[in-house]
């Protein structure tokens, strides 16, 4: 930037403080000699910057203020201090001493201490309204990758563990379940098999969902059939389950069922008939039990199904596609079994005892 | 610092925190986010804080914590009221924590909080100034300007009763 008479201002208070370098100082000397009626006024501007005026504070000692420290006496004006340093206690020993002494001899002034006092603010009992929520516990890490292994491995203890071998007849799903297919073949017991029921006869009945659900004031028990042949196998339509142990589990879940409430004692929800699907997995769970424990007093219980169910409600639960499979040998007998998952595939051969 | 060391901080200091927070700032929803926010911080740094010293953090915690929310909901000026604003509300006051109470709330914000560190949790000028930030004779100037203030509200307070 050159200078001109329109900016030398900055030029010559920059020249005034030594703020100038020196080529645009001997750029300043050379416009002063073109123009010297600007030498002349830079000449007139006073250098020295406003005169320093002596002024004293009159009351300073008074606002000298001083914590007592050690070594320090007591005196009247310090009075208050001590106080507070006696209260702190921040007073060593001889303060002490000096400090009672010096309110012994100013009982006036014992007033005016227990007022300091007083400034303690006292304890009050308060309590944090929410406590619980900041209690933590350890964290638990379940991942579905290791649940689902571990579900599926109870599930198989489950089946062994309840005596699938012992019982007579064993029924087979199939050589390749698709558990869950709406179309799939009903599999019904043959009547032979069927060990006599006294306690509980026909109390479910399995509707297609192409039928309308019958109203419990209409219901009728479904009566005994006759005894089949026992090689031909009832289509999906006519099939009726003539005991609670017949039933066929997998289906269930999508079928919808009613039940007669005059002769088990389940009520699982006021509607007479409702969709197993629109219940709850505890429900769901609670429905089977309760079905399983009924079943069993008959003994024929289809354990194999009944635990087919519960790893098809544990998929529907937790998202997986576990499956149970079961083959059997040239005499209809189960010889093996197969648990197949995402994660986990196993095989296991089956023989039965002599019992 | 264990989990089982933190459950028992919650059972040590959480009243104490609550209580030193909710003195300073009046308003309970906010004392007791800070209570939260503080056992919060503290959690994120279990692996880092020493068992003996959770409750110097948990209250450095705080009070920085109600500082900072005090600053955001710009309620600083209403808490720091001038001490020597004129009295108007002594015939509310039955008793002497009531009026100590009022002169605790005319106080500037940290003399409120060192008087009530040294007060209710005992701690000393060295231990105050690690939570405040302060130097110690900085918090011991402020208990003694602190002090000379309550004092001195009282001492008006008497006198118009």
């Amino acid at each position: 930037m050159n200078i001109n008479r329109d900016n030398y201002e900055s030029y010559f208070i920059d020249f005034i403080e030594g703020n100038l370098s020196p080529d645009d100082e001997k750029v300043l000397q050379a416009f002063l000699k073109f123009n010297p009626d600007l030498a002349e006024e830079l000449n007139s501007l006073d250098f020295s910057g406003l005169p320093l005026v002596e002024v004293e504070y009159p009351g300073k000692e008074k606002l000298h203020k001083k914590l007592p420290a050690p070594g320090d006496h007591l005196t009247a004006e310090s009075f208050e201090l001590f106080c507070i340093a006696r209260m702190e206690g921040d007073l060593t020993d001889s303060q002490e001493e000096e400090f009672s002494d010096f309110l012994d001899n100013h009982p006036e002034l014992t007033e005016k201490y227990t007022m300091l006092l007083k400034t303690r603010i006292p304890a009050t009992e308060v309590s944090y309204p929410q406590k619980e929520m900041l209690y933590r516990k350890a964290p638990v890490f379940l991942w579905r990758r290791t649940l689902i292994p571990m579900a599926a491995a109870a599930a198989i203890i489950l089946f062994f563990y309840t005596g699938v071998l012992r019982q007579q007849p064993v029924e087979i799903i199939s050589q390749s379940v698709e558990p869950v297919k709406s179309d799939m073949e009903v599999i019904a017991e043959p009547e032979e098999k069927v060990p006599p029921v006294n306690t509980i006869p026909a109390t479910v009945k399995v509707i297609k969902k192409t039928q309308a659900p019958v109203p419990v004031s209409n219901y009728k028990p479904a009566k005994k059939t006759e005894k089949s042949s026992g090689t031909e196998k009832p289509t999906a339509e006519k099939v009726k389950i003539a005991s609670v142990g017949k039933l066929d589990l997998r289906n269930t879940v999508k079928d919808e069922f009613q039940v007669n409430y005059d002769r088990i004692n389940y009520q699982p929800v006021s509607s007479p008939s409702i969709h197993l699907s629109s219940l709850s997995p505890i429900d769901v769970a609670r429905y089977h039990y309760q079905k399983a424990s009924e079943a069993m007093e008959d003994e024929d219980v289809l354990i194999l199904k009944l635990a087919s169910s519960g790893l098809r409600e544990l998929n529907r639960i937790t998202g997986s596609d576990a499956q149970l499979l079961a083959s059997r040998d040239e005499e209809g007998d189960i010889s093996g079994i197969r648990f197949k998952s995402r994660y986990l595939n196993l095989t296991a051969p089956i023989s039965k005892s002599e019992e | 610092m264990t989990l089982e060391e933190y459950n028992k901080a919650v059972d040590q200091y959480a009243d104490n925190v609550y209580r030193f927070v909710l003195k300073n700032c009046k308003t309970e929803v906010l004392a007791q986010d800070v209570v939260q926010d503080s056992f919060e911080k503290l959690w994120m740094k279990m692996d880092t804080v020493e068992a003996e010293k959770v409750k110097s953090y948990l209250f450095t915690t705080a009070y920085h914590t109600m500082l900072d929310l005090l600053r955001k909901e710009n309620r600083m000026g209403e808490f720091n009221k001038d001490e020597e604003e004129s009295v108007s509300h002594e015939d509310q006051y039955s008793g002497l924590s009531e009026v100590l109470e009022e002169a605790l709330g005319r106080l500037p914000e940290i003399q409120r909080s060192v008087v009530l560190l040294r007060d209710y949790e005992g701690y000393s000028y060295e231990e105050i100034g690690e939570i405040t930030g302060l130097n110690e004779s900085q918090v011991k100037v402020y208990i003694y300007r602190a002090r000379l203030s309550l004092k001195n509200y009282l001492v008006k307070m008497e006198n118009i009763i």
